[in-house]
């Protein structure tokens, strides 16, 4: 009679009610540590892959398809060489493609890099499922000397419009060598956006030729030699190269074939690649980090299990009475395995249940934290397919351990019978 | 309809002399038997063997006129649940359970009992026999077995292995715990109820006086080889 069983392994479990729901809040624990490491995992892959989107290729010069990726999107390391701009307007003006957005690194301010752009970067730059950049004040830079400040520099360094900043030559967080003669203007602030945008200043790519006009092959201008930033207003700005571009197709279709062209180009070695495609290289790498997490979930789920176990073993022995009563009244066997088996089944059930509850509960309360402080972004969604998969295992690995308890008190009732144990 | 045992022999294991040996024993209908012997003596085999939990390996058990030891194991539980109530010596009952609900679980594992107190319905009935054996009190009813005296653990007892009328009831030292005069009081309740149900009893004990209430008294020596 399993109605018997679940019936008086409910009775018995709401007795022992504090040892029960101690079991029952280990499983919950580990379940939902099991689903929040999958939420973070879920969280981290779609806001790395969201960094960027709606490009079809990125452009630079020939290196890794991981470092073109690391330096153009995530602002990470450097390019050992540049882009010509002659290859620059060839690629730009190419009929397949629609939009082209330069990107000129080397400069930085206070840690932030800075970015040489143009105006296609405001228009055609798409993070996340395809949002555009928006202005949470002012806008995008009218004038040689004006920056744009992603979210968290003019938050961190607390800037307003109209600020006047200077930029460091290179990329340490302390450079001596300073643009101080050519301050730059906050012309806007950019909305935050979770993606690297963030962190970095935008200036234009005649602005940032402004700044090292009177450079010379990467050294500051000797005693003499500065212009000032009036005099390089008549000066013949055009950038003579660029780091990366973020190139946007007429046509999907065309990807690989302008792939193969761009890679095959005579003229100066070329590397372009596609970023989903790299992104999921890149996360390769990181993914066993990732996979260790959920193993290590994995394991807290077994010792969540294995208390509940041994904590049901324990109580066999001061329920042998209980077991000889029952059996006198008809009980076979059977019934106890399935008396002490449906314990397990109901710790098992209520504890993915209540794990559920947990990480949604927590993911609600902590979502905004998380976002705010690690700049990770967890959704909270449906369970999916693999979260069920999850859950199911764990029930099931709850009621395959608790099948060695149900068989012990199967076995001490064939041999007790109707004899009542003190 | 009666119980008749014959040419029963049981022992531990295959091969081994018997530890209990029944040429004849016949309880008929309505019959109360006391069967004395100290603890020890075989009769926990001898409940065993009633009980179906344990199987002669030789000779018959006929029981309402079924051989319980020609079933198959789950069969004989079923046998147990249908046609027997047990009474035990003390803590008879689940201490999970309320008052009502202990004796009412006699019913789970048996529809046959079950159907017998449809009429009444199963709460009714339990409440019945509650009142019956002088446990009248309503508040009683919902409580838990432990805010219980012994005396009033060992009526609800009875009221388990009473519901649903069984043919057999088995009692093993259910006095034990009580004093003398609790223990005629609950004699005579038990008499009278068993009566009232017409089931047979059979009751095991080591306390020779408890005997003298009873129309039929043998020794459990009688029994060894």
């Amino acid at each position: 009679m399993i109605s018997s069983s679940f019936y008086l392994s409910l009775r018995s479990m709401r007795n022992r009610m504090l040892s029960s729901s101690l079991t029952l809040l280990s499983i919950a624990l580990s379940v939902a540590l099991l689903l929040g490491v999958q939420r973070v995992r879920e969280g981290a892959r779609e806001s790395f892959e969201n960094t960027i989107s709606d490009t079809d290729l990125i452009l630079g010069a020939r290196s890794g398809p991981v470092q073109l990726l690391l330096f153009s999107v995530f602002h990470i390391g450097n390019a050992t060489q540049n882009i010509s701009w002659e290859s620059y307007q060839k690629w730009k003006n190419h009929p397949e493609v629609k939009w082209a957005i330069p990107i000129s690194l080397g400069d930085s301010h206070k840690g932030y890099r800075v970015v040489g752009t143009d105006e296609n970067f405001f228009s055609n730059y798409k993070f996340g499922r395809k949002n555009q950049l928006s202005y949470a004040h002012g806008s995008q830079f009218s004038d040689l000397f004006h920056v744009v400040l992603g979210a968290e520099v003019a938050d961190e360094l607390s800037y307003r419009l109209g600020d006047k900043l200077v930029l460091s030559h290179g990329i340490s967080d302390v450079s001596f060598q300073d643009h101080e003669d050519k301050p730059f203007t906050v012309s806007g602030i950019l909305q935050k956006t979770g993606t690297p945008v963030d962190r970095s200043l935008f200036i234009s790519l005649e602005g940032l030729s402004a700044m090292h006009a009177d450079w010379e092959s990467g050294a500051p201008p000797l005693p003499g030699q500065e212009l000032s930033a009036e005099q390089v207003r008549n000066m013949d700005l055009t950038p003579s190269d660029v780091t990366a571009m973020l190139v946007g197709l007429k046509s999907k279709m065309g990807i690989f074939k302008l792939q193969r062209a761009i890679n095959d180009d005579k003229e100066e070695a070329l590397l372009a690649i596609l970023p989903g495609v790299t992104f999921r290289e890149l996360w390769a790498t990181l993914g066993v980090a990732e996979a260790a997490l959920l193993v290590v979930a994995f394991f807290v789920v077994i010792a969540g299990v294995l208390g509940m176990a041994s904590s049901i073993l324990t109580t066999l022995n001061e329920r042998r009475r209980e077991i000889a009563i029952i059996r006198s009244l008809g009980a076979k066997p059977a019934d106890i395995f399935m008396l002490l088996l449906s314990e397990s089944v109901f710790l098992g059930f209520g504890g993915c249940l209540l794990g559920i509850i947990l990480i949604y509960t927590a993911l609600w309360f902590s979502q905004p934290f998380v976002e705010t402080y690690f700049g990770l972004f967890i959704p909270i969604k449906a369970l999916g397919l693999l979260d069920l998969y999850l859950i199911l295992s764990v029930f099931l690995l709850s009621v395959f351990t608790g099948i060695f308890p149900a068989l012990k008190a199967y076995r001490q009732s064939l041999v007790d019978g109707l004899t009542i144990k003190l | 309809m009666s119980i008749e045992i014959s040419g029963l022999e049981y022992s531990w294991h295959e091969h081994e002399d018997p530890i209990l040996k029944i040429d004849e024993l016949k309880i008929g209908p309505n019959e109360k038997i006391f069967i004395r012997g100290p603890s020890g003596s075989g009769k926990t085999t001898l409940l065993g063997l009633l009980g179906g939990v344990l199987t002669p390996q030789k000779g018959s058990i006929n029981a309402e006129g079924t051989v319980i030891n020609q079933l198959g194991g789950s069969e004989r539980d079923r046998f147990r649940a249908d046609h027997i109530g047990f009474i035990f010596q003390m803590f008879n009952l689940l201490p999970y359970l309320n008052v009502v609900e202990n004796v009412s679980l006699a019913l789970r594992f048996s529809p046959r009992k079950k159907a017998k107190v449809s009429t009444h319905g199963v709460e009714q009935e339990a409440k019945r026999l509650l009142g019956a054996l002088g446990l009248t009190d309503p508040s009683l009813h919902r409580k838990l077995i432990s805010s219980l005296s012994v005396g009033q653990q060992q009526r609800v007892a009875v009221a388990r292995a009473l519901i649903g009328s069984p043919e057999v009831v088995i009692a093993d030292e259910p006095t034990s715990a009580l004093d003398a005069d609790t223990r005629k009081a609950f004699l005579d309740l038990l008499f009278q109820e068993c009566d009232k149900a017409g089931s047979k009893l059979i009751y095991v004990s080591h306390d020779k006086e408890v005997g003298e209430h009873f129309d039929r008294c043998i020794s459990i020596d009688q029994f060894k080889p």
